[in-house]
């Protein structure tokens, strides 16, 4: 997908805030990734927020982490309950969780998956993962970013690839901003985790691709 | 002067960093444990020229913390939830000996059942402690009230313990944009360490400590140690314009926001008040005319502070994220009391609500809004998180007018 | 995994809230695996020392079957199996809760 053709993704109503819902593992580096996002928002000269929440940690459960991101302060301290923007790190953990819940019209899903984003597009639409009923507008997108992982990392940590996902189909932050704070953050290692939130990016597929 | 993207844990970090504390023995509990290991990161890199001791409980953190303010050195803890408790017992010593320790709370339910999500249990049933308790509401605000920390404490008007609350992971955990002040700035606006006037240990000129008081004088002590705590406010107050002529963000003992017309008002502390504020503006522009009076300190309680925010407003929502056993919210307690000798004495309601983290929303604050709509049950205490008898209908208790 | 039962624990409860024996049976901690052992009973020589490592007891002593219910997918088992008869793949269903 390339960037210029991107529409944004949509914000909560009535404001320009965009909320974001991060979904993955425990030790997937969930609270990481919407760090991140939420620093580039920052280095844009924008006002954002990243509220994690998990339980009594522990490698491999449940973690989510909600990413807000506004031109003004933002006043809400609770996680997402109107996302606009779903980004799922982890291949399988969604399968268990009401991950939809509160999706706002037009809003857009990106999983980390093999499959083909029209068979979990169905699967939604049938009734599963929190969904809905009434709330029909949305659009799945899927990426393999544990294959890219692997690939250019050596490591199934997929949290780079799906920030880098999270800019090719929202838009909400730049691929500029993004490979500054993961020079910021990771030094050395940045340019391999750049190359992957590229590769990302580009490997983002609809239904119909 | 940059703007960094910070957790809370991080901006109370930082800020100690700031005012070049001297000590600082903690003992990790989530969600605390980061703000330590901060700090000894920063001490470790050279960053922070402090002792960390290492202790086996929070009981000794804080003990470390009152003998370093002995001998007139500054000295940093944190904790919260069962942590707290344990110190209890110190905590009373720490404010009889008038010592000017700064403790760092991320809010945490206390068990059992198990919890670590947050609510104000754990500060709230140490209210009597006589430790200034002042409440942040954004990440912001953990860093600027840290910094102010130990210029409140450390005035010679108050001499008094002072702990700053952040609720834990919606505080702790998340990050957001903080501005941030160089050290030479915080050294104009914090006093170096070590350099008071207040009685210290010090073997060229000793002094006995920690005497007992017989009953025929322990009321006069008591009733100074109360007013030193009252009276602080006016020191809070100074230092908040202190701070604002010198970094320009500005910060009221009761923080209002749309009180002057409101008709209702809801009253709080910690993060909820932000969210109560956007749920406040959503609500006016449906034509309701709702204001917010966040406590920026419950101890001391900003008693006229609040009746001038309050002014004409006909109801009073107060919002507790925490519970007096058998009685009310604690906030809702002092509340009441303070409109008690009010000619105009709005209705008073109570909302138990956040507890053990339960998240609150917009929809939350709402929903308090609905219930405290005239004659919906004639009671004065609700709680609209636990699940009532009757699908829609929360429990209601209290007796009201 | 169980939530309607838990929900039932809390309403339930009198005073103290508890939990009867087993319930933790609801748990299923198969759900936290990102990777699944897959065993080739061809190549399996039945020596038992998956079966010996498994931190979890997922591993039957006698078919040595995998009880993906509560495996949490830590690989171990893959790790020490010599003739390299257990594979770690990819998880993508979720089967597993």
């Amino acid at each position: 997908m390339d960037s210029t053709s991107i529409n944004l993704a949509p914000g909560v109503t009535g404001t320009d805030m965009h909320e974001v819902r991060l979904v993955g593992r425990g030790g997937q580096g969930v609270v990481t990734a919407g760090d991140l996002l939420g620093k580039a928002a920052v280095l844009e000269g924008r006002y954002a927020q990243s509220i994690p929440t998990f339980g009594p940690e522990r490698r491999g459960a449940l973690s989510q982490c909600t990413v807000r991101v506004s031109k003004d302060e933002i006043l809400l301290k609770c996680s997402s309950t109107s996302p606009g923007v779903l980004v799922v790190l982890d291949s399988s953990i969604w399968h268990f969780a009401p991950i939809t819940l509160g999706l706002v019209p037009g809003g857009r899903l990106i999983f980390n998956s093999t499959r083909p984003p029209a068979e979990i597009d169905a699967e939604l639409r049938g009734g599963k993962y929190g969904y809905q009923p009434g709330i029909d507008d949305f659009e799945v997108l899927t990426v393999d970013a544990t294959s890219i992982a692997m690939e250019i990392l050596g490591r199934p940590i997929t949290n780079t690839s799906m920030m880098g996902a999270f800019v090719g189909a929202t838009g909400i932050i730049s691929m500029d901003s993004l490979a500054r704070v993961l020079e910021e953050r990771f030094g050395e290692k940045a340019a391999l985790n750049i190359q992957a939130a590229k590769a990302a990016a580009a490997g983002i597929r609809k239904i119909g691709d | 002067m940059t703007t960094e993207f910070w957790n809370g844990n991080m901006a109370a970090a930082q800020a100690v960093k700031r005012a070049r504390v001297q000590l600082i023995a903690a003992y990790p509990i989530t969600p605390q444990t980061h703000t330590v290991e901060y700090l000894s990161q920063f001490v470790n890199d050279g960053e922070l020229d402090a002792r960390m001791v290492k202790v086996e409980s929070e009981h000794s953190a804080l003990s470390a913390c009152a003998g370093a303010a002995a001998v007139g050195a500054r000295s940093f803890t944190a904790s919260c939830s069962q942590g707290i408790q344990l110190m209890s017992e110190v905590m009373y010593f720490t404010s009889g000996m008038r010592f000017p320790v700064v403790m760092a709370i991320a809010n945490r339910t206390l068990s059992v059942p198990v919890n670590i999500w947050p609510d104000h249990q754990d500060t709230l049933v140490n209210r009597d402690s006589c430790w200034l308790q002042i409440y942040a509401v954004s990440v912001q605000e953990v860093y600027d009230l840290m910094l102010m920390a130990y210029p409140i404490a450390e005035d010679p008007e108050v001499n008094l313990p002072l702990l700053i609350s952040y609720d834990g992971f919606i505080l702790s955990h998340a990050s957001e944009p903080v501005v941030t002040i160089t050290q030479e700035e915080a050294d104009q606006f914090i006093q170096p360490p070590g350099q008071t006037d207040r009685a210290i240990l010090d073997p060229e000129n000793p002094l006995q400590f920690g005497e007992v008081l017989f009953p025929e004088w322990y009321p006069d002590y008591e009733y100074k140690k109360h007013r030193a705590l009252a009276d602080s406010l006016t020191v809070i107050d100074r230092t908040f314009r202190k701070f604002k002529e010198q970094f320009g963000r500005e910060y009221h003992v009761v923080e209002t926001e749309g009180t002057g017309d409101a008709e209702v008002v809801i009253i709080g502390i910690g993060s909820m008040m932000q969210t109560a504020r956007y749920a406040a503006s959503e609500m006016r522009k449906r034509g309701e005319k709702v204001g917010v009076a966040n406590l920026r300190t419950f101890r001391p309680f900003p008693e006229e502070e609040l009746v001038k925010a309050v002014g004409h407003a006909k109801t009073v929502l107060v919002l507790d994220r925490d519970i007096g056993y058998g009685t009310s919210g604690m906030v809702y307690q002092d509340v009441t009391r303070t409109f008690y000798h009010q000619e105009q004495r709005p209705e008073l309601l109570n909302f138990i609500i956040g507890l053990g983290g339960k998240d609150i929303t917009p929809k939350t604050i709402e929903r308090c809004l609905e219930l405290g709509k005239p004659g919906f049950t004639g009671q004065s205490v609700f709680w609209p998180d636990a699940r009532g008898p009757k699908e829609g209908i929360p429990y209601s208790e209290g007796l009201t007018a | 995994m169980g939530m309607e039962k838990y929900e039932k624990f809390v309403k339930d409860a009198k005073d103290v809230l508890t939990y009867p024996p087993g319930w933790s049976l609801d748990n299923k901690t198969g759900a936290w695996r990102a990777t699944k052992p897959v065993l080739d009973h061809e190549r399996c020589t039945e020596c038992g020392l998956c079966w010996l490592y498994c931190p979890e007891a997922c591993i039957d002593s006698e078919s040595f079957d995998i009880d993906y219910d509560y495996c949490k997918g830590c690989g171990i088992c893959a790790e020490e199996c010599r003739p390299g008869a257990i594979e770690m793949q990819r998880e993508e269903t979720g089967e597993g809760a």
